[in-house]
């Protein structure tokens, strides 16, 4: 006689008889599933989505290769032309935009009225890394010329239509912490004459834009801040090229720095959608658990009848629990499905009105495959955990009680 | 063979109920003895709610006395946990009701070979062993529908079918023919003499007809709880009321 224990494909089989048995309530339930889990996927689907836009929209800025250093303390960590020379040095910088902030007045030649102006004096680096370009004109190329913005000339009353080719009076006033020696105080360089090479359209505070050599010729020595520039946007050549300029004492600022918080806005979004989800999930196990309860109500006299006949405890909790399973990752599977192409779906009707308008195509959703095995594992879970109670409660039905038919 | 060889001994059985916590005890069983022995055809009878139904639920131990013991084959099975004794049931006794039990999302053939999946066969030869079955009752037909489907008469056969499916040396049979048409009955009580004469098996029936003594080769009349002799005041007037 065969000591065996009762074949698992046979539990199988029993138990997904019973559930085709009744066959609109097997699919009503699985469809909750599918519903749950294919609003979690299709949910978080967006975030992940959402955030990837914004990040590669970011992550495209040229910014995104820019550190920006300067010096807390400009006596002990200069920002001279010798520090420019070694960080040159450094193999993963590509260019070093350099600048000086300072204040100074501005005036036509022929007035006296003079007005406050920020002056603003760089390299052609500079310029280009923080994408400071003229509306008219040019930059200034030379030491004798300079750009101006709107501001200054509605502060001095001059016509933007033929301010071009204008000679200005400016005096700078160099700080101490832009010099260096012995003397360290501050110095003004008086009404040097410069003429306009180009206009800014910008209307912020009056601002003059000087070739920053003009001013290394009358007594500045250092500069404010720098911008420099990595060969690679890697966040390993990034990190390196930040150790680097810490161990000279900048302080380095980053624009991914941003990026991180902006991930962590998004994270915290895919939360508040997953538990959007969750509750579909939720109200889908509740569901299960239903059918599972009036099956096992539907099936006592069954269960009586196959204690009867010998199972095992065991075997009858399997059954039960099978059951719920089935749900699970039928649902699960489903639902993965349907959660992903929904988003897809989505993706590419928004891709073929963006060529058909012609703007730039875009992705809404998107799916880490970890994150989709993730849901569809935590619903084969649920499918489980579902199925304890109902799974204990059927081993706990007495055979006579439920096979007496009086 | 040993044609004495006790088969089941029911010693002292005493049971009571009690409905609910503090209700009082309801006797049931009030010191049943009987032995049936190796290929008996036993036939237990008594008025209703004499306890037969009872005691046979204690002697396929689905039930436990209060007090006593049963012994099947020199076992005492009051000693054994729930899930030994249905495996002793699975293996040794095949049982058959007034009204058949099915699964009901299981074809025939897949109800008649339940027992047998129930060990752990592997459904390839529990399904050829479940098809012999219904061949020889002339059920073949029926294998692919659904119990209930059928008549009467014919799951009752079929139910006979899945109650020997394991071989069992004992057959347990609570009033087989109680819900059925004299021609149908005589069909089950053909195949249960059939069991017990030509495959050897014990046959312990309880019915409420008494022309069928005569096929007994022992029978039990019970009464309130106990077994009474037969020649006993109490069920020759009931005999005579046909409140049998
Ligand atoms: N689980 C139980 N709880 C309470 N009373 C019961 C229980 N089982 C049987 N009885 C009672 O025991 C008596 C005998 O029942 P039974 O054995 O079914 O009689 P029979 O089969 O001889 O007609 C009946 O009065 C019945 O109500
Ligand atoms: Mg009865």
């Amino acid at each position: 006689m065969t000591k065996m224990r009762m074949k698992n494909k046979v539990l199988f089989l029993l138990s997904y008889r019973s559930l085709w048995s009744h066959r609109l309530r097997a699919i009503l339930t699985i469809t909750g599933v599918t519903i749950g889990i294919a609003s979690i996927i299709f949910l978080v689907s967006l975030g992940y989505g959402l955030e990837q836009l914004v990040t590669n929209q970011i992550a495209n800025f040229s910014a995104f290769t820019i550190i920006e250093t300067s010096s807390s303390n400009a006596r002990i960590v200069k920002m001279d032309q010798e520090a420019i020379q070694k960080i040159s040095e450094f193999p993963k910088i590509q260019s070093v935009g350099r600048v000086a902030n300072l204040a100074g007045r501005i005036k036509k030649v022929e007035s006296d009225s003079t007005a406050e102006t920020v002056i603003i004096a760089g390299d052609a680096n500079y310029w280009k890394l923080a994408e400071i370009k003229p509306d008219d004109g040019n930059l200034p190329k030379e030491k004798n010329e300079m750009m101006i913005n709107k501001s200054v000339l509605n502060l001095i009353n001059e016509n933007s239509n033929d301010v071009i080719g204008k000679t200005l009076k400016l005096s700078a006033i160099i700080p101490a912490e832009l010099r260096q020696g012995e003397e360290q105080a501050t110095t003004t360089v008086e009404d040097i004459e410069l003429k306009v090479s180009g206009l800014s359209n910008d209307e912020q505070s009056p601002i003059v834009y000087l070739d920053d050599n003009l001013l290394l010729d009358n007594g500045m020595d250092k500069y404010s801040s720098f911008k420099v520039q990595v060969a690679e946007k890697d966040s390993k050549s990034i990190a390196e090229t930040r150790a680097f300029l810490d161990n000279f004492g900048y302080k380095t600022d980053y624009i991914g720095d941003t990026i991180s918080e902006i991930n962590q806005v998004f994270s915290l979004f895919r939360v508040i959608l997953a538990a959007f989800g969750l509750i579909a999930l939720v109200v889908a196990a509740l569901g299960t658990f239903n059918t599972l309860t009036i099956s096992l109500l539907e099936r006592t006299r069954e269960v009586g009848l196959m204690k009867a006949l010998g199972m095992r405890n065991r075997d009858i909790y399997k059954l039960f629990l099978v059951e719920s399973l089935i749900i699970g990752i039928f649902g699960g599977i489903i639902g993965l499905f349907v959660g992903v192409i929904l988003g897809q779906v989505i993706n590419l009707v928004v891709r073929l009105l963006a060529v058909k308008s012609q703007v730039e195509t875009i992705s809404l959703f998107s799916t880490p495959w970890l994150f989709a095995v993730g849901v569809a594992s935590f619903s084969i879970i649920v499918g489980f955990l579902t199925g304890l109670y109902p799974a204990k409660r059927a081993v706990k039905i007495n055979a006579l009680d439920a096979l007496k038919y009086e | 063979m040993d044609e004495s060889t006790k088969v089941i001994t029911v010693k002292d059985v005493y049971k009571s109920y009690q409905l609910s916590k503090n209700a009082p005890l309801i006797p049931v069983l009030n010191g049943v003895n009987f032995e049936i022995h190796k290929r008996d055809f036993a036939i237990i009878y008594g008025s209703s709610g004499s306890g037969k139904s009872t005691i046979l639920h204690h002697v396929v131990g689905l039930e436990v006395p209060s007090k006593g013991k049963i012994f099947i084959d020199d076992k005492d099975i009051t000693v054994l946990s729930d899930e030994e004794r249905g495996i002793l049931r699975a293996k040794k006794i095949g049982m058959v009701y007034q009204v058949c039990y099915w699964i009901k999302s299981l074809l025939v053939w897949e109800n008649v070979a339940m027992p047998l999946l129930i060990i752990g066969y592997p459904p390839k030869v529990a399904k050829d062993k479940a098809f012999y079955a219904l061949e020889q009752i002339s059920m073949e037909k029926y294998s692919y529908k659904y119990p209930v489907q059928l008549s009467g008469g014919e799951q009752q056969r079929i139910g006979l079918a899945r109650a020997i499916i394991n071989d069992p040396e004992i057959v347990i049979a609570d009033e087989p023919t109680g819900n059925l048409d004299t021609v149908s009955a005589k069909g089950i009580m053909d195949y249960l003499q059939f069991m017990n004469k030509r495959q050897g098996r014990t046959i312990v029936m309880v019915t409420h007809n008494l022309s069928y003594l005569a096929l007994a080769s022992r029978t039990i009349a019970m009464k309130d709880g106990k077994v009474v002799s037969a020649e006993s005041q109490e069920i020759q007037n009931m005999i005579k009321q046909r409140q049998i």
